[in-house]
Order: C-alpha cells, then structure tokens, then sequence
C-alpha cells in the first residue's frame, strides 16, 4: 500500500508523520504548481470549487509518482466537499487509475468513533500504534500552526525582503524530518526566536484579518499566497482559522456552539460551510480593533457568498472596512495586487485621520 | 519654482500632469499607451521637458496606474500609488467634500466613496471589461461616428432605446437589432450610454452608498451622453471637474509632494530619462514545475528589476540592493 492524500497547508507534513508512524508507505503529493491545478481545471467540473481542481491535481501526481492509495476525507460534509471523495474517484476512473480510495468521515464529535473507524482502516495496526503515531501528529500539527501564526506576524517587519519565509521553510523542513515530540516543540520555539532576529521595529503597524472558506484559509497557492502579499506591504496578517482549529472544533463542539453565539445577531445558524466562523470572527476581530477585514472565498462557494453580503451589513454597523475577494484559475494578479493595495491604504489613511481626530 | 510631476500609465492612455506646490495644474500630457507604455512614459515626459522654463525644478515625482510599478522604475519615483488611492487624493483636493467618485476608463472602471475626506469604500470592476471607454470607441468606429461627437449625438435624442448592458457581445447584437428596426442613431447611441450606467450601476456601484456631491472623471467624462445618463439614473447632480481626464496623474503628484516632504531629495532622474534606453527581457524559469515567465528590465545595460516569479527568488535578488520603493 503506497498511500497518498491532498495538499492543504502543512496537513502534508502532519498526515505524513501519523502514516509513517504506524509503519505505512507514503507518496507525498509533489508541491502544488501551475501544472497541478491545471490537471484539475481540466478534469473537473468548470464551476466546481477551486479546492477540488487542486486537490484532484494532487492526487494525479501523486499516482505518477507511485500511489496507489488515497485517503480522502468526505462523508455527508459541510457542504459540496462532502462529495469530493466521491466525485474524485469517478473523475480518477474515468481518466484510467485505478487506485483504492478510502474515505473518512470526519469525528463530528464523536472521537471514539472516529479513532474506532480509522483504526479498523488498518486492520494490521493495533489502538497503540495509532496512538503513538497520534500523538507525534498531533504535535506537529500544534507547533505548525504555532510557527505559522508568528510568520504572519514577523514577516511584516523583515530587514531583508524574502528572509523570514526562507528561515520559516528551513525549519518546517527540520520539523517534518524528526519524529521526536519534545523536538518538535524546541524547534518550533527556536523558529519562531529566529524568524524574530531577522526583523526591523517598525512604528505603525496595520493589522488585517482574515477570514473565509477554510481551505483558501489554509493553502496559500489557492489565494495567490495573499498572506505573503500583505506581510510585504508592511501588514500583520491574523489567519483566523488554522488546520488546528478544525480539528478542535470537530472534537469539542461546544466550540461551535459559542462562535454561533457571538454570530447570532447576523447569522444565527450554520448554513454550511465555513460561513458561521467567517461571520462570528468578524465580529471577534472587530470588537479586538483589528484596522480591517479580508474574506477569501472560491468562486462559487455559496456560503461564503452569502456571508459577504452579511459582512457588507457588519461592515457598516461594526465600522470596520471589509473588502471580499473570490479566488479561481481564471484570477489575474494585477487586479487583485491593486485591490490590497489600495484596501492598505484605505486602513492607513483611516488610522492617521482617527489619530488626528483624537489627539488635535 | 517647486514643482511635482504626476505621471498615469493606464492600458488605453498614458497622462502626466505637473503641479506646483498649492496643486495647481502648469501643464500636462495625454497620450494614448498603444501596448508601448516605456515608450508613451518617454514620450509624455519629453514633451514635459521640452516646455519647460528655466526656473522650474521638479522636486518629486510619483507614479499610478496599471503600468505604476514599470513608470516608476523610468522615472525613478518618490511614490507607487494604486489609482485608487491617487483619484481619491485627486478628487478631494478639487472638491474637499466630495463623496462619490465614478471613475470609467478605457478598460475598468471604479467608484470611490469618501467621507471626511478619507476613502472608506471602493470597488472596481471585476469580472469583464464590459461598459469601459473600449467599448464605446468600438461602437463610435461601427457607426462611423468620432467619439467625439458621440455625447452630442446621444443628448439629441428625445427617447431611448432599451439595449443589454450585461456584455459587450451582447449589447452589439442589440444595438445592430434595433438599428435594423429603424430606430435612429442618436436613439441608439442614447440607449447605449443608458446601458453603460445600468451595468456601472448594478455591478460595481452596487451597495455602495452613492450620494453628493458627486464627481465624475476618467476619459469617459467627456460623454456628455453618459453624464446626463448617470443623472438621471442616480437622480443626483454629478459633476466633472475640468481635468475629469488626467485625475489620477494629478494625485500621483499630489502623493509624491506628499512623499518629498518625508525625505529630503528627490529619486527623480531627470528629464534625461526620454533619451536613455529601456529594455524589457523576458525568460522562463526552469526551476520548478511553475515555469515562471519572468520579466526583466534594463536601463542602458543595468536590470533595474525582476518580476513575474511565484516564489519571489528573482524579485527578491534585486529588490534587496536597490533602496525600495516609497509605500507610507
């Protein structure tokens, strides 16, 4: 079995450490290129999600590379991304693999269940191995997310343009090579001390949130790496929902439970989707004096669609400005380069004004 | 005398505009980009040089417009504005309490709303170039009619004929239709500039909070048939300033006297920059499966800049040596 499974963030890295770790062969998908998007975009569906181009584009290359094995998370879902195992492995047969497919239904709160279910996937694995690979997964996926938050941060203030990335991607590198819990910990702390040696002070800082559909959330490549872009224009960047956040609130969901409520006045239940946390951290991010919101979305991601017209709405009533960007194959770089930009300078020029109403 | 050089390299015209230190206009240029924006930059900024006295000095220059980051690499620019922020910097100087600014160009058009003086909205076209200045010099071409006259032509007629405004495709095989039927040019025409606002309208202009006063500049402003179109639709008076067509030039000026006053001398290379030679070299990365088409470009034999790589490791060799950009 030479198992594979789709780009998203650093989901590679974890995914890779919990397979590897109950002895299981792995092909990690090559990084996502022009060229795997394009399998996607040729492949799937026109008005399909990006996120199922890309991820299709992956598995494709994955199978060139060897993989016979994909495991997919899918089941009744969210939203269309319940069916992308599905739809995946129809496209896949029509193009001529032949791969076992296997998908997983996600906890939705039941994590005996979910543990019970991935455990029988691997009839040859026993409860401890799984824990054990477990728990050096989940150590990555902790110390990733941790590292990542800091590169949002520190990034804005580099000396040297392209320096904190290139730090970052050294030790996301070290990271995925050890298998030691207590080195993952110590790296990611020593990462996040010297991403910080390598930055300037600088005086006025804007803070920009941002919130979405949660797979643009997390892989740069489908956002243009819109992250990246704001760092470099001098902006701390507040992702507002991480791979560690997902698998939190699949397992506690007393989590749902409170965004819901700090969502209530604009959207008081889950239309699918990521929406409900697009809505309710909005909110959260206005009330924390955030200069100024972004929602990424995919072209045609209904909820998120309606969510910006609830953001117009909290927009105006929360007065924080809020700018919505939708994302496909076809997104140019200029249009959206002149976007941010000029959304940056908006929350400047707002910033200055509110100061000198203040202060004169 | 201080003076402040504003240069707009937009996909249809290249405008500059030069300034004195209370904003005043002394001259200006606009040419059209005919897909050579080095050439149109050296071309403007000759004909700028050649007018000027003696006793004038170009104390900062700043750039805008799709082509702002090529522009100021010429010029050697204080400040690389988006032409959001420099028509929003325009308009307020002109009309301080200006609140609405629609803005159609050649390719794109925006709409800026203000308050106290500082953008709080903006929105510009997304998806087609439907309903921009193009698409009405084609129309004027198929008529045969100069697009100079096409405002004048559209205000004559007493009725107007309902044409789709959704697409350009579209609102050609309508028009075409309805000239077969025998409806008159002028009421064609008028129909037309009617679709033009129903589409600004309904997509860019769309939840936005339009009120007065409102101003109304890119090239397109010179249609009188659209002015009156939008006044009607809107029910509001709308206003075009007296320079609607160089705006954004005029607030990358404004900007840049903004930007020298944070530093003490100018980047600005002076008007010898229409004689020097600009290259633009091109080549594909190999480096990984991207394939990146990266951009070169060369004053007189010395790369100035790279761009067009995803992961930056081109941009990045230059943009370190060089001092960047001003982008307060």
């Amino acid at each position: 079995m030479k198992l594979t499974y789709p780009h998203m963030g650093n989901l590679d890295i974890i995914l890779k450490a919990f397979f590897e770790g109950m002895g299981k062969e792995v092909v990690v998908p090559p990084p996502i290129t022009e060229k795997t998007l394009s399998i996607g975009v040729r492949n799937c569906p026109e008005f399909a999600c990006l996120p199922l181009k890309i991820t299709l584009g992956n598995f494709v290359e994955a199978m060139e590379k060897g993989a016979d094995t994909i495991i997919m998370l899918g089941g009744f879902g969210p939203c269309r991304f319940g069916y992308y195992g599905q739809v995946q492995r129809e496209i896949v047969r029509d193009m001529g693999y032949n791969p076992k497919i296997i998908i997983v239904e996600p906890p939705h709160g039941d994590l005996k269940g979910f543990i019970k279910n991935v455990v029988s996937l691997f009839p040859d694995m026993t409860l401890k191995d799984v824990i054990n690979a477990g728990k050096i997964a989940w150590q990555k996926m902790i110390y990733l997310d941790k590292m990542e938050k800091a590169l949002l941060v520190l990034r804005a203030h580099e000396s040297r343009r392209g320096i904190v990335t290139q730090k970052y991607n050294e030790y996301v590198n070290y990271i995925d090579r050890t298998s030691d819990v207590r080195e993952i910990k110590r790296l990611s702390l020593e990462a996040i001390k010297e991403m910080k040696s390598l930055t300037k002070p600088a005086d006025t800082t804007l803070r920009i949130a941002v919130v979405g559909e949660i797979y643009l959330l997390v892989e740069p490549f489908a956002s243009q790496d819109i992250f990246k872009e704001l760092n470099e224009q001098g902006v701390e960047v507040k992702k507002t929902e991480y791979i560690t956040d997902v698998v939190f609130s699949c397992i506690m969901p007393w989590r749902l439970s409170k965004i819901k409520r700090t969502a209530s006045p604009y959207l008081n239940q889950v239309i699918g989707g990521h929406a409900i946390y697009t809505i309710g951290n909005t909110r959260l991010c206005a009330d924390d004096g955030y200069d100024g919101v972004i929602q990424i979305f995919p072209f045609t991601c209904t909820p998120e669609v309606v969510s910006k017209a609830i953001l117009s709405k909290m927009s105006k009533d929360l007065d924080i400005p809020v700018m919505s960007l939708s994302f496909d194959e076809n997104t140019g770089q200029a249009g959206y380069r002149t976007r941010i930009e000029a959304f940056v300078d908006l929350l400047m020029r707002r910033r200055n004004m509110n100061f000198v109403n203040t202060y004169c | 005398m201080k003076t402040y050089l504003g240069v707009d390299v937009g996909s249809v015209s290249t405008d500059i505009a030069l300034i004195d230190e209370d904003g005043n206009v002394l001259d200006s240029v606009y040419l059209r980009t005919q897909g050579q924006p080095i050439k149109a930059v050296q071309d403007g900024i000759r004909q700028i040089g050649d007018r000027l006295d003696g006793n004038v000095k170009v104390c900062g220059v700043g750039t805008t417009g799709s082509g702002r980051q090529l522009a100021g690499l010429i010029v050697g620019a204080d400040i690389v504005k988006n032409e959001i922020t420099a028509h929003a910097v325009a308009s307020s100087r002109i009309l301080p309490d200006v609140h609405t600014i629609l803005e159609i160009g050649g390719q794109d058009s925006k709409i800026i709303i203000l308050r106290n003086g500082i953008v709080t909205d903006f929105a510009m076209n997304t998806v087609c170039a439907a309903g921009t200045g193009s698409f009405l010099d084609q129309q004027a071409y198929r008529l045969g009619i100069p697009i100079e006259k096409f405002g004048d032509m559209a205000l004559k007629a007493n009725t107007s004929v309902r044409i789709a405004g959704r697409c350009t495709v579209f609102a050609e095989s309508d028009m075409i239709h309805k000239q077969q039927l025998g409806y008159s040019t002028e009421e064609i025409i008028n129909g037309l500039c009617e679709a033009l606002v129903r589409n600004y309208l309904n997509n860019i202009g769309k939840g936005k909070d339009i009120a007065e006063p409102i101003l109304f500049q890119g090239g397109v402003a010179a249609n009188k048939g659209i002015k009156a179109a939008f006044e009607r639709a809107l029910g509001m008076d709308v206003v075009v300033p007296e320079y609607y067509g160089i705006m954004g030039a005029i607030g990358a000026a404004l900007l840049a006297e903004e930007a020298v006053k944070r530093q003490d001398v100018t980047r600005f290379k002076g008007f010898e920059i229409s004689d020097m030679s600009f290259v633009n070299n091109g080549f594909d990365c190999n480096g990984c499966a991207n394939m990146c088409e990266v951009v070169e470009f060369v004053q007189n034999g010395c790369v100035l800049a790279r761009w067009g790589d995803k992961c930056g490791k081109w941009t990045n060799s230059i943009y370190n040596k060089e001092s960047s950009l001003n982008r307060a």
